[in-house]
C-alpha cells in the first residue's frame, strides 16, 4: 500500500510549519532548510505542487505585467533573479527563450505602450517595440501589426522546479506531512498547533501559502479574512513537433475587460508548446476539468497570432485554478496579500499569490524569513558542510551520444528505454520512484520522470511501469494509485494467484 | 553478452507480424537480417491478442494472435534472422545508421536497407480532447487488453467502452467473460468502425448496447471514474443539446483510432502521408530515403494481421533485393497514384514505370452498396472492379496487371 511522506518518528514539534506544499511553499521550505531551525510542511495532497504550481503556462516573467509600486512586482523582479539562480543550483531546467507580445490589430498598439511603461519603471531592460514583420522575423509564423519585444522573458518547468525544491528540502531536513490535510488550528501560548484529518503538528511560527486555500486556512486564525475567488484557466498541450515551430512566447496585447493576461502560446522546457489559460470564475475551488467550448475557444484564439497551428497536435489538456482576491464583476489583478495574523503575529498569511506567482516564489520566501521571522527569531545560518543540494537530474534523452553510452556502460537500467516518447529510461524511472518525499503515486512518478507525458498518453510506457514495478519491487494491483489513495488505477486481479 | 555485428544486410524495426514476416521473407530470400524487437517477446501486438480469429486468410485455420505469431517466429528462427529482443532502436540517420539500446548495451548498427515496421499506437483522451475532470480509470482499449491478458490486473468493474473499433469490441467481449458488466459501447459515427463480425461475436452475443452517433461529452469523478455523460451527436459530429444522459461506471475505455508510429521514421527523414499517417511510398514499399522500406500498421492501418504479415513478406523480399543488388534502381521514372471520388487514401502513393507487379491497397470514404472501383489513367478506365458493398473499416487490395508502358504520370483510383 501507499507510504505517503517522509517517516515522522521523532518529534512532532517545528520551529516553523508551512502549510501547503506548491511553489510558494517549496520555496519557503527550501530557504528555511539553510537555516538552523526544525520546519514542517503540512500538504492536503499526496505530493507537492499538485495545484496551480504545476497547473500553469511555467513562464519566467521579466515584469511587464505588474504595476510598478506593488508587491507583485517587487517580488516578481526580485523572484526572476532567485529563480534562476536556484533553478542553476538544483539544475532545473529553464530557458530565457524571450517572449512576444502581438498587436493584433491598430487599437492594440497602446497597450504594448503601456506595458513597455510599466515594464521599464519596473527595470526591465531592452524592451522594445517592433513591426509586425519583425515580430514575424524574431518568430516565424507568427501574425501581428506590431509587438513588444521581451528578450528577458523565460520558461522553466513549473513541476520540476516545486518538487525540485522540496526534495532539496527534504534531504536538508525539513519534514513533509503529505496526505495531510489542515482542519483546524489552535494557538497556544506560544505555539500553533495544526490538526489534520491524520494527526496533529506543533510550531512556533505558522505560514500559510495555502493556494487557494489561503482565505480558508487563514480564517482558522483570524476571522476577517477577504475570501479568494477561483478562477480556472484552461490549455491545451501540443505534441512536440510542434515545438520544432514555436520557440518563444507569444502573448496578446492586453485588453481592458481581460482579468487574466490572454491566451497565450508558451513553448515548455521539454520542447512541447502550451496554449492557454482561459479565464473563467468558478464555483469549485479543486476544479481540475476542461470543457469543450473553451478549448475550442483556446485554439480559434491561439490562432489569430499563429495562423498555422497545428491544431492535430494536441495530446493533452489541464486546467489550474488562480487564487484570485478580485471578485468577477471586478476582474483584473489584485495586489498579493501577505499579511501577520492580527491576534496571533506568528502567523503569518500568503493570499493571492496568482501570476507571476512561480516568478516570485523563491522572493516571496526570502522576504518571510529574512524580513519577518529572522529580525525576530534570528536563527543562524547551517555551515556549508550541513548542506547537501539535491540536483534535479539531467533527462538521458537529452544527453549527448557518446555521454548516453558511457553511462548504459556504468548502469545497464540506463539502456532499458521505458517511455519511447519521452525517451525515459528505468534508471529515471526508479530514481523517480526512490524519491526522499516518499511520493508512489503515478503522477509522481510521471512529474519526476516524465513518463506518460508524451504523445501516447501512457500507451506505451504505463504497460512497462507496472511490469517493472509488479516484478521488481513486489506491487500488487492495488498498490497502483493515481494521485493517492481515492484514486486507485486498478481495481484487483483478473484471477487470483499470480495468474 | 556476445559481441554484436554493427552491420547487416537488412535491418527489421519491430517484431509484430509485419515484422515478423519482412524478417523471414527477407533471410530467405538470401540476405543477413537483424530483427529488433522492444518487447521481450516476439509477436508485438499479437501476443496480447488471445481471441481467436487470426491466420484464417494465410493458413486456413483459426488461431490465437500467439499461435499465429508462433507460425512466423519459427519461419524466422529456421531462416536464421538474428533477433534482438528488449531493445530499442533509440536513434536512426538517413536510411541505414541506427542505435541500438537495451540494458547494459547501446551501440550503433550499419544496414544496408531498412524495414520499418514499428506498428501504431493508439489515440488517446486528450487527442480527442474529451472534456472533464482527470480521474483514474481511463484507459485505451489496447492498454487494458495488455494489462487484462499479459498483467493480470483488473482494470475495472463497469465499463464504458468509445469507440466501436476492433480493440473495443474485443475488449467489450473479454471483460464480460471476466465478470465485468460492459454497460455500453459508444461510437461518434452512425456505423460501427469494427469488423462486422466482431459486432456480432463481442457485442451482440453478449447483449452489450451498442449506441451509434453518441459519444462522451463529459466525464465525471474526482479520485477514480463516476460516471460519463452520453450526448446523441448529429450528422456534422455535434452534440445535439438535450439528449445527454449519464452512464454511471468506473472505467472508461478508448478505442477511437489508431496513429502509425512514425516518430522514428521522421528523424530518419522519411515523408509522411498526411492522410495514412504512414509514410509514402512506392510499389515496393520504399520510402522517400533510400533503402528504408515500411509495412504494416506503420504504413497504414490494417483491419486484420493477416494483411499486415502479407504487407512484411512483400516489402521484406524488396528490401533483400535492394540489400543484396547493392541498391539497383528501377526505372526512377515516377507514375503518381492519386486518390479520386470517394477513396480515402491508396497505397502506394507511387509506382515505378518498370513495375512489373503492383498491389493497391486503400479505403473508401463511406460504406456503399453496390459500386465500381475504377482505376483510370490518362482519361480511360484501365481497371474495374465491383463490390457489393464497400465500407470504410474494410480495407480492399486490387493486384494492378496494367501495363504502364507510354507516356501516362498519373493513376487515379475512384469510386463510380
Amino acid at each position: 500500500m501507499l507510504s505517503v511522506g517522509i517517516q515522522v518518528t521523532g518529534s512532532r514539534e517545528f520551529d516553523v510549519v508551512v502549510i501547503g506544499a506548491g511553489v510558494v511553499g517549496a520555496a519557503l521550505a527550501r530557504y528555511l532548510s539553510r537555516y538552523d531551525c526544525s520546519v514542517a510542511v503540512v500538504e492536503k495532497e499526496f505530493d507537492v505542487g499538485m495545484g496551480a504550481s504545476s497547473r500553469n503556462s511555467g513562464v519566467v516573467h521579466a515584469g511587464i505585467n505588474s504595476k510598478p509600486g506593488t508587491l507583485r512586482a517587487r517580488f516578481c523582479m526580485e523572484g526572476r533573479k532567485l529563480l534562476l539562480e536556484w533553478s542553476e543550483e538544483l539544475n532545473v531546467p529553464y530557458d530565457i527563450c524571450g517572449k512576444l507580445v502581438v498587436a493584433r490589430d491598430e487599437s492594440e498598439i497602446p497597450g504594448l505602450e503601456r506595458l513597455k511603461a510599466d515594464g521599464e519603471e519596473n527595470g526591465v531592460p531592452d524592451l522594445r517595440i517592433v513591426s509586425g514583420k519583425e515580430a514575424a522575423r524574431i518568430q516565424p509564423g507568427v501574425r501581428a501589426v506590431a509587438a513588444l519585444y521581451v528578450p528577458t522573458s523565460g520558461i522553466v518547468s513549473p513541476y520540476a522546479l516545486t518538487i525540485a525544491m522540496a526534495e532539496d528540502a527534504a534531504v536538508n531536513g525539513v519534514s513533509f506531512f503529505l496526505g495531510n490535510e489542515a482542519e483546524r488550528i489552535e494557538p497556544e501560548g506560544e505555539a500553533f498547533t495544526v490538526h489534520t484529518d491524520k494527526g496533529v503538528v506543533r510550531a512556533r511560527w505558522l505560514i500559510n501559502s495555502a493556494g487557494i486555500h489561503a482565505d480558508k486556512i487563514a480564517r482558522m486564525l483570524d476571522p476577517e479574512v477577504p475570501r479568494l475567488y477561483p478562477c480556472v484557466g484552461e490549455y491545451l498541450i501540443l505534441d512536440k513537433e510542434a515545438g520544432e515551430r514555436m520557440s518563444i512566447s507569444v502573448y496578446p496585447a492586453p485588453r481592458v475587460d481581460n482579468a487574466g493576461l490572454g491566451v497565450h502560446i508558451t513553448p515548455t522546457t521539454e520542447g512541447n508548446v502550451l496554449l492557454g489559460p482561459s479565464n473563467e470564475y468558478v464555483p469549485d475551488p479543486e476544479t481540475t476539468g476542461c470543457t469543450a467550448a473553451t478549448m475550442n475557444r483556446i485554439l480559434e484564439e491561439a490562432r489569430v497570432m499563429w495562423p498555422d497551428l497545428p491544431a492535430h497536435l494536441v495530446i493533452g489538456s489541464y486546467a489550474g485554478i488562480r487564487a484570485k482576491l478580485t471578485p468577477p464583476e471586478v476582474g483584473g489583478f489584485s495586489d498579493y496579500l501577505i499579511r501577520r495574523s492580527d491576534l496571533h503575529p506568528r502567523a503569518i498569511h500568503l493570499i493571492g499569490i496568482e501570476s507571476p506567482g512561480l516568478t516570485a516564489a523563491p522572493a516571496i520566501a526570502r522576504y518571510i524569513v529574512d524580513e519577518i521571522i529572522r529580525p525576530e527569531e534570528p536563527f543562524a545560518l547551517k555551515g556549508k558542510g550541513r548542506i547537501v543540494v539535491r540536483r534535479w537530474p539531467t533527462r538521458f534523452d537529452e544527453l549527448p551520444e557518446e555521454e548516453k553510452e558511457r553511462l548504459v556502460a556504468e548502469d545497464p537500467d540506463y539502456g532499458d528505454i521505458v517511455c519511447r516518447c519521452e525517451g525515459v529510461t528505468k534508471h529515471e524511472v526508479l530514481h523517480a520512484i526512490r524519491n526522499p518525499l516518499g511520493v508512489k503515486t503515478l503522477s509522481g512518478i510521471k512529474f519526476r520522470s516524465r513518463v506518460t507525458m508524451g504523445r501516447c498518453g501512457g500507451g506505451y510506457c504505463l504497460p512497462r511501469i507496472v511490469d517493472m514495478l509488479q516484478r521488481e519491487e513486489g506491487w500488487e494491483p492495488d498498490s497502483f494509485l493515481l494521485r493517492g489513495p481515492s484514486s486507485p488505477l486498478f481495481v484487483g486481479k483478473v484471477v487470483d494467484g499470480d495468474g | 553478452m556476445a559481441e554484436r555485428p554493427r552491420e547487416t544486410d537488412v535491418l527489421v524495426i519491430g517484431g509484430g507480424p509485419a515484422g515478423l514476416a519482412a524478417a523471414a521473407q527477407a533471410a530467405e530470400a538470401g540476405a543477413r537480417v537483424v530483427l529488433v524487437d522492444r518487447n521481450r517477446r516476439l509477436g508485438g501486438i499479437l501476443n496480447q491478442c488471445i481471441h481467436d480469429g487470426f491466420g484464417l486468410h494465410t493458413f486456413g485455420e483459426v488461431l490465437s494472435g500467439p499461435e499465429f505469431a508462433d507460425h512466423y517466429v519459427r519461419r524466422v528462427l529456421e531462416a536464421g534472422v538474428r533477433i534482438y529482443t528488449d531493445t530499442i532502436v533509440a536513434g536512426m540517420e538517413g536510411g541505414g545508421e541506427v542505435v541500438l539500446s537495451s540494458a547494459g548495451s547501446r551501440y550503433p548498427l550499419h544496414a544496408r536497407s531498412t524495414v520499418l515496421a514499428m506498428g501504431c499506437r493508439e489515440r488517446t483522451r486528450g487527442m480527442i480532447r474529451i472534456p472533464g475532470t482527470r480521474p483514474a480509470g481511463i484507459y485505451t482499449a489496447g492498454t487494458a487488453q495488455w494489462l487484462t491478458n499479459m498483467a493480470n490486473i483488473r482494470v475495472g468493474d463497469r465499463v464504458v467502452i468509445l469507440g466501436s473499433g476492433d480493440i473495443g469490441l474485443i475488449m467489450a467481449r473479454r471483460l464480460t467473460l471476466e465478470g465485468a458488466e460492459v454497460a455500453a459501447v459508444l461510437e461518434l459515427l452512425p456505423y460501427p468502425s469494427g469488423l462486422p463480425r466482431n459486432i456480432t461475436q463481442c457485442l451482440d452475443d453478449y447483449d452489450i448496447p451498442l449506441y451509434l452517433s453518441h459519444s462522451v461529452v463529459e466525464i465525471h469523478g474526482r479520485g477514480r471514474l463516476e460516471r460519463v455523460t452520453v450526448s446523441l451527436f448529429d450528422d456534422n459530429r455535434r452534440p445535439i443539446p438535450g439528449t445527454e444522459f449519464d452512464i454511471p461506471c468506473d472505467t472508461l475505455l478508448l478505442s477511437v483510432g489508431l496513429i502509425p508510429e512514425n516518430e522514428l521514421s521522421r528523424r530518419a527523414g522519411v515523408v509522411i502521408d498526411p492522410v495514412t499517417f504512414g509514410p509514402r511510398v512506392d510499389e515496393r514499399y520504399m520510402t522517400s530515403v533510400e533503402g528504408v522500406f515500411a509495412a504494416g500498421n506503420v504504413l497504414h492501418i490494417h483491419d486484420i494481421a493477416d494483411w499486415a504479415a502479407k504487407e512484411g513478406e512483400r516489402a521484406g523480399r524488396f528490401a533483400a533485393d535492394y540489400a543484396l543488388q547493392g541498391g539497383r534502381r528501377l526505372s526512377g521514372d515516377r507514375i503518381s497514384v492519386e486518390v479520386g471520388d470517394g477513396i480515402r487514401y491508396v497505397v502506394p502513393q507511387s509506382i515505378d514505370r518498370s513495375a512489373r507487379e503492383v498491389l493497391l491497397s486503400f479505403r473508401v470514404r463511406d460504406p456503399a452498396e453496390d459500386r465500381e472501383v475504377n482505376v483510370v489513367a490518362g482519361g480511360e478506365v484501365i481497371m474495374k472492379r465491383r463490390f457489393r458493398r464497400v465500407h470504410p473499416a474494410t480495407m480492399i487490395q486490387l493486384p494492378l496487371r496494367a501495363d504502364l508502358q507510354g507516356d501516362l504520370d498519373r493513376l487515379e483510383v475512384l469510386l463510380a
